[in-house]
Order: C-alpha cells, then structure tokens, then sequence
C-alpha cells in the first residue's frame, strides 16, 4: 500500500469522510465522494506545499469534490419540485438515515434535519465549526475565506439553524395535537 | 438559546464509512490507474499523429499563403509576416475555421490585396487561426457541439463542429469520431463515443435519443456529470427540447449516484474559462454550472471569470491579470462592457479569448449583441469595436472539411 495513502488515511480519513457525510448526507454518496477526494490528492500531493495546514489542504479538496456534487444534485432536485409543485409538501428525502443518526435522541436527529435547509455556506461553517470543532483559522483556511467571513456566516448560521428547528418543533407539535 | 443550538451539533454522531482501508485504496488504484492508461495510450499514438497532421496543415497552409505571397512584391516585411506566422501554426490548426487576424486587417488596407478580394472575396472567408486558440463558430453555420473531456478527465471541452447538413444526425457524429482524433488534439474518448445517437422530430419538436451499451448505475459522479453535460450540450445545439435517454434499447439511463437521467433541458449558467491542452492549444470550456445569487447577473460571472474556477484548477481564468472590467450595462439585449482604463491585452490572441469568453457567458443571460470599451483595440479576429458585436454561435469552432 501507498506511504502517502497510509499516512493520509490513518491521520485524516475519519475527518475527511465525516465532513463528506454532513455536506451531501448520504453515506453511499461520501463513500465514493472520498475516494475521488484520494485520487485528487495522491495527484497534486507532489505540489503540497508545507506552508499550507496538511489537514485543511485535505479538507479543500474535500468541500471542492463535495460542492461539485452538491450543485449538480442540488439543482437536479430543486428542478424536479419546481417542475411536480404539488409533489413539494409531501417531499421527503428518500435517502436513508444512517444508524448513527437513527439512534439519536429527537431532537438531535431534529438539528441534522434542519441543517439540511441552511444555506450551503452556513452549512459548512456549521459542519467545521461545532461538529468537527474546526477553530475559526481553520475554517477559513478549509473554506478559502477571510476569519470574518466565517465569524459572520457562523453567526447567521446559527441564528437560521435555531429558526429553522423552532419550525420543526412547531410542526411536530401540530401533529400531536 | 444559540448555546444550546451550538451543543446539539456538537452531539451529532460520527458516522463511520463502512468500506475498509485496503477496499479504499483498491478503488483509488483502479480509478487512477485506468485513467493513467488512457494518458499513456493516448500519448503514445501523439508521435505518429502530430507528424502527419503538422505536414496536412502545412499543405493547406501553403495553398492559402503561396498567392498572397507571389502577388505582393513590393512588400517583403508583410510577406515575411505571413510566412513567420505560417511556421507558428500549431499541429491543429487545419481544424480551425475561418477568423481575421492583424494580417487580414493589412491585406485589407493594401490596394493590391483589396482588388483581389473583390474578385474573390478571399479576405473575408480567409482562414487563419490564432497559434493557441481555437475562435468560436460564428452564427449562421451548420453545426453541433460534441464534448471532450481532457486527458484526466478533470474539465469537459465543448467543441463546435461545422458539419454538412444534408447528413443525418448519426452519420455527423460519425464523421466527427472518425475524423476528429481526438488524442492528437490533447483529449480523452468522448464520453458518449459508444453511445447511439439520433433524433426524432414530432410536431416540429426535435427530441435527442441517446441509447447507451451499458448501465451507468456504476459511474462516479465526476462521470456522471461529463455524460450528463455532453449529451445537454449536444442537444442544446442542435435545438433538441428533450433527451430521451436509452440503455441497451430500454428507455431510462441511471447517472451513477444522481439518479435517472431527465429528459427535460433546462437553461444552465456557468463561467467560461480557458482550458489548456498537453499540445499547448487553448479552449474555451465550461466552468462549475452557478445556482443562487452568484448566477443572477452578468458582472457577477464575469467577476469569477476572472478569479478562476476554485472547484477546479484545470479551468484557467478568461478574463487575464492586466484587464478588469468596469462596468457591464444592459440595454435590451445589447451588453455594454466596459473595460477600465489601465487595462491592456497583452496581445491580440488574449484579447481573443476574453472577449469570445465573455460574449458567450452573455447570451446565457438571453444578450444577443456586446460592445466592448476601452479594449485598446480597432478590432480584434472578425470584431470590430465600432458597433455591437453579434455573439457567436457556440465555443471552439472545428471544420472537420480541411
């Protein structure tokens, strides 16, 4: 097996595929996702450069690949709503939740259904930040953006995430009572 | 409240990827080696193509250039222009079709040259192609857009073919898989080379029929998405408004992971930049398709135009370091682009690939016409900054004819 890959798995491939997991939340999805992301990388590592954070050069590559899927996919769904209108409330996403997921608590499996409806920018500040407890450099060097750029999208992120799970409360209680 | 928001993401789980270490590994080892030989076979057929090829336009060049040069005595530094650019061609210009150039623009100006056009019209349909760039198909020609991926399959080209009409759909991409070698030209196989192609028209409505060997359930996205944009492409170029997607004769094809193919074609906006093959040749290509905020208005593509493509390094910025761009105004469905006053072109070529760049990202928009300012040019290829520049038909013209 490959030093390079060895190394690279065993130091990052749990955070490489968490990341993947969160941003398309879809484990058959990630998995093919992070091998792409492995191929890019044993490609290009020649021109690592070691100024650069080895962990969040990983992480780049990793939100590029998963952002190239996300806007084909994201686009082929919102076209097929628009397209079947009266499909759009009964919507529910067919992928199956994971068992990780399944074993949770309400309302944590509540906050992954609604980080789904942040925005993606905020869902990337989400995932770095409070999942993988990325520091605030970090996320803006994964995500190629300025320290503020990330404290402000933190910020909405989490006023959005707190609306959106209000919603999902108030939802579920409708159907109580 | 955010506090309690912030500590239940922190409880959501780690969710573990089932495949093993060595099941990974062997995966990126097939993908990588499999795409490693299609390099390696496509580059060991380039030494026996480039020579043949290089001979054929040097033929055809000379056809071109052997009149102007017995009929201007008088003025040896044009002919020696003539004959220094003619060494400069690159191996794929007999592909190319017809554009102006500075040379055109001085043949025009000299009273010997213009009597001859007006015999012959020579000047306007002269063809004479840029030493790395591939112009766009201008409007009004016959002609389908068929896409080829690069050697790594990291960027898809779109290229325009002027094709002869009184042939059928199938046996135009025939024509194209044959005569196009498109490992000489730096690319990979096309990723519907083994697909059957055809359209059927009902009602005046054109629908493209695609019916592909074998399942696609097993592409990988990156895949996926060069089929999907291929046979889009193709079908908007050729006014198709559906795509009826086949495997094996059975209706319905499975995009890897994304699911059925849809039949429907809708508008896209995305970024043109250039992409650069291993023979040194320039193209123009189709970067990330945009959703949201950042496809709403021209100015905002044209802006990442000239930041690059951060989801991939193989597209190269269109809009270069020495030129920004001011303002862009819309006046029905004429943009006016407006170049600030520091900025320069570092040549005519340059000047070529923006402006070609920036006229086909327009007519996503629905522009049919652009006016550059401050370009620092009269006139650039056929472009004149008089008047409002008709945009072209489609990207990276290919006559398969010379």
């Amino acid at each position: 097996m490959n030093e390079t890959f060895d190394r690279l798995y065993n130091d990052y491939h749990a955070t490489l595929f968490q990341f993947l997991f969160y941003m398309v939340k879809n484990r058959a999805v990630a998995e093919e996702l992070v091998q792409e992301v492995y191929i890019k990388v044993l490609r290009s590592y020649h021109s690592y450069e070691e100024r650069s954070n080895e962990k969040t050069w990983l992480l780049t590559i990793a939100r590029n690949v998963a952002i190239d899927y996300l806007r084909t996919h994201n686009r082929r769904s919102s076209r097929w709503l628009s397209k079947f209108e009266f499909n759009k409330q009964n919507a529910k996403d067919a992928t199956p939740l994971p068992e990780e997921i399944v074993m949770q608590k309400e309302e944590v499996q509540a906050i992954y259904h609604s980080l789904k409806n942040c925005t993606l920018d905020q869902q990337q500040v989400l995932i770095l930040r409070y999942i993988q407890e990325f520091t605030v450099n970090e996320t803006a060097e994964v995500l190629e953006w300025s320290v503020s750029k990330v404290k402000t999208t933190q910020h909405r992120a989490i006023k959005a995430l707190r609306e959106l799970l209000d919603d999902h409360t108030k939802t579920n209680l409708k159907g109580v009572l | 409240m955010s506090e309690k928001t912030k500590s239940l993401l922190s409880k959501l789980p780690d969710v573990k990827d089932h495949q093993s270490k060595e099941m990974i590994y062997q995966q990126v080892q097939n993908k990588m080696k499999e795409r490693g030989n299609n390099m390696k076979k496509s580059k060991k057929r380039l030494t026996w193509v480039i020579p043949s090829f290089a001979t054929g336009a040097v033929v055809v060049l000379s056809l071109f250039l052997l009149p102007g040069v017995f009929d201007q005595p008088d003025d040896q530094s044009e002919s020696a222009l003539t004959e220094s650019s003619a060494d400069s061609q690159p191996s794929n210009e007999s592909a190319t079709t017809a554009t102006l150039d500075e040379e055109g623009k001085k043949i025009v100006e000299d009273p010997i040259g213009k009597a001859e056009d007006n015999n012959a019209g020579f000047v306007a349909e002269e063809v004479v192609a840029f030493e790395h760039y591939t112009p766009a198909m201008q409007p009004g020609t016959n002609s389908l857009v068929f896409s080829f991926p690069d050697q790594e399959s990291l960027a898809l080209i779109p290229l325009t073919f002027q094709v002869d009409s009184k042939q059928t759909l199938p046996e135009q991409i025939q024509e194209i898989l044959s005569s196009f070698d498109a490992n000489a030209n730096g690319f990979g196989q096309s990723p519907l080379a083994d697909a059957s192609i055809d359209v059927e028209t009902l009602n005046g409505s054109k629908t493209l029929v695609v019916d592909f060997p074998t399942p696609g359930d097993s592409l990988s996205s990156n895949e996926s998405i060069l089929v999907r944009n291929t046979t889009l492409w193709l079908a908007d170029s050729i006014d198709a408004e559906n795509i009826n997607w086949k495997t094996n004769g059975e209706d319905g094809y499975m995009l890897g992971n994304f699911g059925p193919a849809e039949q429907s074609i809708e508008e896209e906006v995305a970024p043109y930049f250039l992409f650069e093959t291993e023979t040194d040749s320039r193209y123009l290509a189709k970067g990330s398709v945009l959703y949201g905020e950042s496809a709403t208005d021209l100015e905002s593509v044209l802006s990442l135009m000239k930041d690059g493509d951060s989801q991939n390094s193989a597209y190269i910025p269109s809009i270069p370091e020495g030129v920004s761009i001011d303002s862009v105004e819309k006046r029905d469905d004429l943009a006016v682009v407006t170049f600030t006053e520091d900025s320069t072109f570092t040549s005519e070529e340059e000047a070529m690939e923006t402006l070609e760049a920036i006229m086909l990202t327009a007519a996503q928009f629905g522009y049919n016409k652009v006016s550059f300012l401050n370009t620092g040019f009269e006139k650039v290829g056929p472009y004149s900054f008089y008047e409002a520049i008709e945009i072209p038909q489609s990207p990276n013209a290919i006559s398969l004819s010379e």
